[in-house]
């Protein structure tokens, strides 16, 4: 978790100081629910992530120099700068950066799983404000029909960019998912240690009991959405830092072993930042086909 | 009431007119006329004309009204008996078995054979089932055979060479063609090889050259014609066959009378005739396929656009500009600095003193706007 | 064998072939067989491979593609053209981004095959020819064959194309129109060839009514329009004397401009018509690239021949009005020789 966080913090950093591409939208203070996950998952599995991906990247793929390179836009990048923070596919992990856009796909491909017999489970990452979308509900609606084995996790942290979810959201997520008789199950957690358990138990029912499920985990925001846009009350903000996850877990270990964690931590960003740094741009014969023939 | 089954035909209704459209019948069909009836109204780009009866007897329509027919085409069968008439209709003039177009109801159309190809086999005589060729039969196919036929009137070898000068074939075969190819050859810069013509009932020869139908133009350039001039005085025609012409490949030529005077700072366009006697002053600019007669008098500093027809003895001011397709009629006068619009007529010896509007027939002195040209013929 | 009966056995030489492709859509079960009945039969032979869903046009593009990037052949039939307004986001957003944006790391090979097009007075949504509304999305090929082509050959191809996803537009009134057969030439006295310098898998097809001439005039269309531009063709040469060759693209994106050039350079007139409005559709696109490619062979400027910019009604003397038809054809064609 703490490598997510180093991650996160030195790239709206580098952000800041105009060195990185575009934009991103990073997950500070909801490291817990990536790496609570994966304790669970098999290799097949297949993760579907957001444009909050970050931390479910680094944490199903431990690749900080490839993402770190992506961001830097060189061709070592996971995509090879081609898709930057919110496009990124790894294997059996995909990203997209419209909202709820890849419901379906993620349908799709447990389907597709199910129908091989391969056993794998399709991970599909969503936070509140994705119940906006209509195309989320067409995946959902589909899931349940076929039963597909897709493990919906909604990163609830309460707001949708700069919208509460009281503004943006009428009913409940539960609610939704057993209207299409989907089970769904709700926790208030930034602990990753009851994360793992929780997202366990979640995963079995999808593996074993062979049918969609969906796990709502109320969590917290740390930082802006994407870049300097948290608009939000500082006092509740600073409510948030006492359910920082890091502070949770760390609260339990050694300070030494804390310490010792956070000096790898910070040695792993920084080599990534450098390999990145070092990395070249992806050749591509760019101008061909700008100008007619 | 005669025996024999009379046909009436379109005549030739103006030097310049090949087509007409039937405005009106007047005489009921398959009713008992006498000679002299009015049988219809035809009309054409500049004129009203009517058909009477030149039999007594029963009257068979050949084609409907807003028919667009042709200069001897066929519209009327007048008989002593109408069975038999219905039959001869039946027989050479019948519809298509397929869908009847409008206008050439009278024609055997087969799927194998283009109208044009119905039409001039009519004309010829000829019938298309004996036509052997691959593919769809068109009029050059018709032509060929028909020459074949009679051995070859339409010989190519009967073009005229003058090894000193280049050789023009020339567009129309009217009475037009035979003063343009006077200029050409008092000009001394060009000989004409021969003349050609859209209508299939061309005169063999001309001012001592051959005359063949427009069809065997390729081959005419093909044998080493490679220049062109259009003699037809109908502009939107005359323009027509000029990107025609264009099309194939030939050069066109600008046809200028030695005694006409062309100031050296005009500027021609393509393919404009000028004749004897007119004069063109400086700085004037002339489009493509205008036409300024005899005696025309062209200020400087004029614009003629494309196809004018500058009748014989007509003056315009210094600075006049004559929109395209108008014809400016014989001795009209056009005062300085007018603008005349396109496609207008200025009547014969009407003294033009303000702007003409557009499709604008002018009349009288001064001239006044009498109505509006409704074609662009 | 008719247009319909084309794709349906092609969809039963697919799916009896290889395993992997899965056909999807609503209604498409037996005994229904689907709202034009291309898939009749299919269910009944492979249960377990065509799949009926809800009423969820992007829902089930996005579906496809997620097969498709999990090693199936998806087939997604959208039930009219119309619809894929709905689709716009899993197509452009998705399906053709992945692999590119993924850097080639992955395929999408999904066929989305949907019927387009007017003339049965089905009214302003259910009528339309869409597919122009995707000319601009990069990543995605539009094959759009005519009566004068093989549709099911044509299917089969865009499914076994590894590049995908490939939108495969059928014209709904060219369903029940006899296809052009091995050797059986349908439109009498026209010949035919096949033109394959641009793509092999989908030809363009060239017909004309004087091959030993050269043409006065190209005219291009494609899918529902073939019919109108070759009895357009035949009018010209009948009525005329004006020699018209008809080129008919299968593949409309990205447009197979070889196929077109040497018949453009013979005569450099060219007539281009489509059943859509005339600003920013395929005739736009066919207009500049010939004018790039050949500026100085055109005598003309490229003319389009298109609907007017308006819905289309239902009422079919008001719908003829509003699409192209044979007249406005041979108009156009007349006007690009100065016959008019």
């Amino acid at each position: 978790m703490t490598i997510i966080r180093r991650f996160e913090e030195r790239i709206l950093e580098l952000f800041s100081k105009g060195e990185l591409f575009g934009t991103t939208h990073a997950c500070v203070g909801q490291e817990a629910i990536g790496v609570a996950l994966v304790e669970s998952l098999t290799l097949g599995d297949i993760i579907i992530s957001n444009h909050r991906c970050h931390g479910h990247y680094l944490a199903r793929t431990g690749d900080v120099r490839g993402l770190m390179a992506e961001l830097m836009g060189k061709k070592e990048g996971v995509c090879g700068g081609r898709g930057g923070s919110q496009h990124l596919c790894r294997e059996n992990f995909y990203t997209n950066g419209v909202q709820g856009n890849m419901s379906p796909v993620a349908v799709g491909m447990a389907f597709a799983e199910k129908r091989k017999k391969t056993g794998a489970v399709t991970v599909l990452f969503v936070g509140d404000g994705t119940f906006g979308e209509g195309v989320l509900y067409e995946a959902l609606n589909m899931a349940s029909l076929w039963n597909v084995p897709l493990l919906l996790v909604v990163e609830n942290n309460r707001i949708a960019q700069s919208t509460l979810i009281a503004k943006g959201i009428a009913g409940s997520f539960v609610g939704r998912a057993r209207g299409f008789d989907i089970e769904a199950s709700e926790i208030e957690s930034n602990d990753v240690e009851e994360l793992v358990g929780v997202l366990k138990k979640a995963l079995e029912h999808v593996r074993d009991g062979g049918r969609p499920f969906v796990q709502v985990i109320n969590t917290f925001r740390l930082c802006g959405h994407s870049k300097g846009d948290d608009f939000r009350d500082p006092a509740e903000i600073e409510r948030g830092r006492s359910r920082d996850p890091l502070k949770i877990l760390s609260s339990r270990m050694e300070s030494a072993s804390v310490a010792r964690i956070d000096k790898e931590s910070n040695r792993i960003v920084k080599d990534a930042e450098e390999f990145a740094r070092n990395g070249a741009f992806a050749e591509w014969s760019v101008r061909k086909g700008r100008t007619g023939r | 009431m005669s025996n024999r089954v009379a046909i009436a035909t379109v005549p030739q209704l103006g030097v310049n007119d090949d087509h007409a459209v039937i405005m009106a019948w007047h005489a009921e069909d398959r009713a008992l006329i006498s000679l002299g009836t009015l049988l219809c109204t035809l009309e054409t780009t500049k004129a009203v004309y009517e058909v009477h009866a030149e039999e007594s007897g029963i009257l068979l329509r050949l084609a409907p009204v807003e028919a667009e027919v042709r200069v001897s085409q066929p519209i009327a069968l007048i008989g002593p008996d109408l069975a038999e008439l219905e039959v001869l209709q039946k027989e050479r003039y019948a519809p298509p078995s397929g869908k009847v177009s409008e206008g050439l109801g009278s024609l055997v159309l087969s799927s194998k054979a283009t109208r044009k190809a119905a039409v001039l086999a009519v004309h010829l005589g000829v019938r298309l089932d004996e036509i052997n060729i691959p593919g769809i039969i068109r009029e050059r196919d018709v032509l060929d055979y028909a020459a074949r036929r009679e051995g070859g009137t339409e010989s190519l070898d009967q073009l005229v060479w003058d090894f000193s000068r280049i050789p023009v074939v020339v567009y129309g075969a009217g009475r037009g063609a035979v003063t343009m190819s006077e200029s050409l050859d008092l000009a001394g810069k060009h000989h004409v090889a021969c003349f050609v013509d859209d209508n299939p009932q061309h005169p063999v020869e001309l001012a001592g050259r051959p005359v063949f139908h427009s069809s065997k133009l390729e081959t005419i350039v093909a044998r080493g014609v490679r220049t062109f001039a259009v003699a037809i005085s109908i502009g939107t025609v005359r323009i027509g066959i000029l990107h025609k012409c264009l099309g194939l490949g030939l050069e066109p030529v600008n046809v200028i009378h030695p005694m006409a005077f062309v100031s050296r700072s005009v500027k021609l366009g393509s393919c404009n005739y000028i004749k004897a006697g007119a004069i063109v002053e400086t700085n004037t600019m002339v489009g493509d396929g205008c036409l300024i007669d005899n005696g025309a008098i062209v200020a400087h500093d004029c614009t003629l656009e494309d196809a004018c027809h500058l009748a014989p003895g007509c003056s315009l001011g210094s600075s006049v500009i004559v929109g395209r397709y108008s014809i400016v009629g014989i001795g009209v006068h056009v005062a300085t600095g007018t603008r005349i619009g396109a496609y207008s007529i200025l009547s014969v010896g009407a003294g033009v003193v303000r702007d003409v509007p557009d499709h604008s027939i002018v009349e009288g002195v001064p001239g006044r706007v009498v109505g509006k040209r409704k074609s662009t013929g | 064998m008719r247009y319909v009966e084309s794709l349906n056995r092609s969809l039963h030489a697919l799916l009896e072939r290889d395993e992997r492709v899965l056909f999807i859509g609503e209604d498409i079960l037996d005994p229904y067989g689907g709202a034009f009945k291309v898939s009749k039969g299919l269910s009944t032979r492979f249960p377990d491979r065509v799949i009926t869903t809800p009423i969820s046009e992007a829902g089930i593009v996005g579906f496809g593609s997620g097969l498709a990037l999990r090693g199936f052949r998806p087939i997604v039939e959208i039930m009219f053209g119309d619809f894929i307004a709905l689709c716009a986001d899993q197509i452009i957003n998705g399906a053709t981004k992945f692999s590119w944006m993924y850097n080639d790391q992955v395929r999408v090979p999904l066929v989305i095959r949907t019927p387009m097009g007017g003339r049965r007075g089905y009214g302003p949504t259910h009528s339309q020819s869409l597919e122009r509304l995707f000319f601009g999305v990069t990543g995605l090929t539009v094959v759009a064959p005519s009566h004068m082509h093989m549709p099911g050959v044509c299917l089969e191809h865009a499914v076994a194309d590894d590049r995908g996803p490939v939108l495969f537009i059928e014209n709904k009134k060219l369903y029940p129109s006899h296809v052009l057969d091995d050797g059986a030439s349908m439109h009498e006295d026209f010949s035919v060839r096949c033109i394959r310098n641009c793509n092999a898998k989908f030809p363009t097809m060239a017909l004309t009514l004087a091959p030993s001439s050269d043409p006065d005039v190209l005219l291009l269309a494609y899918g529902g329009m073939a019919s109108y531009a070759i009895d357009a063709a035949h009018t010209a040469l009948m009525e005329h004397e004006v020699v018209v060759e008809v080129l008919l693209p299968s593949l409309v994106k990205p447009l197979p401009v070889e196929d077109f050039l040497p018949s453009v350079e013979k005569c450099g007139r060219v007539v281009v018509c489509e059943e859509a409005p005339k600003a920013s559709g395929w005739g736009a696109e066919v207009s500049a690239c010939l004018t790039e490619a050949l500026f100085d062979r055109l005598h003309r400027p490229v003319a389009r021949v298109c609907s007017t910019d308006t819905p289309i009604p239902s009422s079919m003397p008001l719908e003829e009005n509003v699409l192209p038809q044979t007249a406005d054809l041979v108009e156009a064609i007349l006007l690009q020789v100065g016959v008019r």
